[in-house]
């Protein structure tokens, strides 16, 4: 992400405030002992919780 | 204050029941329909306001999956959030146990330009967006121009040069309205680190790819090639995050970077980090020893490489947070975060 959101920036539009990763799933396919993933992903998925500063207006 | 939440999720393969996407592989319906379900309550898990999605062969087959977690949201909401009537039915708790519909969402899906027919296919990106779009996003993989990039050999002699005509997958770019802020995003899947292997003129398949006659040097070479095109597209998207920074607008880019955020092909994307005072370095064109950049200077330079740098939400987090292992891929035993935003 751009300077925009960058915590250190006085100027800043907003920041992160958290960060989730969903990898439970993930297994390198050489442990016949992790469940499944051939039919899941072999993926993580990240998702940034932003928060922009400013009055609201869209929610 | 206006919060929203932005994700990536490499799906891996997501295609309807009986299509071969590459050759012998595909989905039995129950297979399709485990799959289909997974991905939905993963989507429904991730409850991001605006998803970024890598691999997908078919807009239908996505839809199918935003359309079951939409449905699960709905028995959850019916179950879990309290109506007007309790008393408690303003509980903090309750915003974020609730799923809010992608019905009126928008969904821009780039299919790819490589796409074949049956046991060729090819696999495209998409962006959800609660907020919608402003303007049609845009796709980027063939481009306008070849790129050319020239080398020279280390005596100065002409080192040849490398071309690409095309990315391996699309690049989607997106203004998204959110508050009284338009960030542009960029979905992008780069080249993967599986070797690009040399195929003589009517061989069936390319020698280093039998693995009972192993071949490590060609195997290295395959390697080579394909972190040669990844570091090829992350400058053809570099150039296009410049156009936006230099325009002023916020960038957030999302998706499969196929490697961890300090390899080479990421810093392209992302740009340099700046060294800790440029007025202790010597000068490009110093005439004696101690010609070193002005204070003055560094400020400017400092300031050049600022403005058009991107910063991983990762490291961000970690920095935050106390937490300092993240990871997205895993493969012969080396856990990676190559998904990055």
């Amino acid at each position: 992400m751009s300077r925009h959101f960058h915590p250190d920036n006085a100027d800043r539009l907003g920041q992160m405030e958290y960060f989730s990763v969903l990898n439970d799933h993930i297994t390198d396919g050489s442990r016949p002992e992790a469940p499944y993933n051939k039919l899941a992903s072999d993926h993580g998925q990240i998702i940034a919780h932003m928060q922009l500063k400013g009055k609201d207006n869209s929610r | 204050m206006t919060q929203f939440t932005i994700a990536s999720f490499n799906v891996k393969n997501l295609i309807e029941a009986d299509q071969e996407y590459y050759e012998y592989e595909s989905y039995t319906p129950e297979e399709h329909s485990w799959k289909q379900a997974w991905l939905a309550d993963q989507v429904l898990k991730m409850n991001a306001d605006i998803v970024c999605f890598q691999e997908i062969f078919s807009e239908k087959s996505l839809r199918d999956v935003i359309e079951e977690a939409d449905a699960e949201g709905a028995e959850a909401n019916a179950a879990n959030i309290p109506d007007r009537s309790k008393r408690y039915a303003r509980k903090a708790i309750f915003r974020k146990l609730a799923h809010e519909s992608y019905r009126d969402a928008g969904l821009a899906f780039a299919p790819n330009a490589n796409d074949g027919g049956p046991g060729e296919r090819r696999p495209g990106v998409a962006i959800l967006s609660r907020f919608g779009f402003i303007g049609a996003p845009e796709v980027l993989q063939d481009l306008p121009e070849p790129l050319h990039i020239p080398f020279s050999d280390l005596d100065g002699s002409d080192g040849g040069h490398y071309t690409i005509r095309r990315l391996s997958r699309p690049v989607l770019k997106a203004r998204i309205p959110v508050g009284r802020t338009v960030i542009t995003v960029f979905n992008c899947h780069l080249k993967s680190k599986l070797g690009e292997l040399d195929r003589p003129k009517g061989a069936p398949f390319p020698p280093a790819a039998d693995l009972v006659n192993y071949d490590p040097v060609g195997r290295a070479m395959g390697s080579l090639r394909a972190g040669l095109r990844r570091m090829a597209e992350a400058w053809v998207l570099r150039r296009e995050i410049l156009k936006e920074l230099e325009a002023g607008n916020p960038v957030m880019v999302l998706g499969d970077f196929n490697d961890s955020d300090n390899a080479v092909s990421s810093e392209i994307i992302t740009g340099e980090t700046p060294f800790k005072n440029y007025a202790w370095m010597r000068r490009h064109d110093a005439t004696h020893k101690g010609d070193r950049y002005t204070d003055t200077e560094n400020d400017i330079i400092q300031e050049k490489i600022d403005r058009v740098r991107l910063h991983s939400a990762e490291k961000l987090f970690v920095r935050k947070s106390l937490r300092d292992m993240v990871f997205t891929s895993a493969f012969g035993g080396v856990y990676e975060s190559i998904d990055q935003s």
